[in-house]
């Protein structure tokens, strides 16, 4: 079945958003998914929800080196309603970690 | 850094050699701890590469009674120093729009100066070196994602710039 709303790469990523209400950071989400993301794509489908909304992303300022800074992601309440629906329609056991 | 040793005690060189020895320990743990994690002397210390640090280019002065400083003194042998990925994000920066770059790339780029200057601060210079080829090849994907999907876009709505 076709996923309405995220793919099953996005719902993982977005289940593991909602258990985590400070934001988690790209590589995190890498290490915390027992390789099903992967470090090169990760920020792909991170950029691809933050475009529907799904997630948004904020920087903190770098103190230890004077490099770019990293965003830590969090789950928006759309992201948390389509994770919702998406559990509900049975789609949120597709790649269940 | 500061002590209150009297300034007119004189001493001898071994003494200070001892001295400088000492205070250069307690100013590289300063500076060391000023740049949280950074490393100095031969290394880098956030945001500045000293070319020549040695006691020569250390003064002591004293600023008030009873206190002493410290100042590292440089003929412009400096220069700044940057996690890699300077060049690489300024030239993917080129062929992307803003929103796009913030999005794919510079998390990617972000994420290896991060890793890179721990493993600096390690002394891990093999995986130091690692981190860098593999944070160049990694860009690639969400630099080819958001590079294709602009262009797309771009061809089938005209007028939005991604």
């Amino acid at each position: 079945m076709a996923n309405p709303f995220a793919t099953e790469t996005e719902l993982l990523v977005l289940r593991q958003l909602s258990s985590e209400p400070a934001g988690m950071y790209g590589l995190q989400l890498v290490s915390s998914s027992n390789g099903k993301l992967k470090r090169g794509t990760v920020y792909v489908t991170l950029g691809r929800l933050e475009e529907k909304g799904f997630v948004e992303s904020r920087t903190k300022p770098n103190n230890k080196h004077s490099g770019l800074p990293r965003p830590v992601y969090q789950i928006t309440g759309l992201g948390q309603r389509v994770l919702a629906a998406a559990e509900l329609l049975g789609l949120g056991a597709v790649g269940a970690g | 850094m500061c002590d209150d040793r009297d300034q007119d005690k004189e001493i001898d060189a071994a003494e200070l050699e001892e001295e400088l020895v000492a205070d250069l320990d307690a100013l590289r743990a300063a500076l060391s701890a000023k740049s949280n994690g950074a490393t100095c002397r031969g290394k880098y210390y956030r945001p500045i590469l000293h070319g020549d640090l040695r006691p020569e280019n250390i003064l002591f002065g004293s600023e008030s009674i009873g206190t002493k400083a410290a100042q590292i003194i440089n003929f412009g042998g400096t220069r700044e120093a940057h996690p890699p990925g300077f060049k690489l994000a300024s030239v993917t920066k080129s062929f992307l729009s803003p929103t796009a770059f913030k999005m794919f790339v510079e998390p990617v780029i972000a994420d290896m100066q991060e890793e890179y200057v721990c493993a600096a601060a390690a002394s891990e210079k093999a995986r130091a070196r690692w981190i860098c080829i593999r944070g160049h090849m990694l860009v690639i994907p969400g630099w080819l994602y958001a590079f294709f999907a602009g262009w797309l876009t771009k061809l089938l709505r005209p007028g939005t710039n991604r």
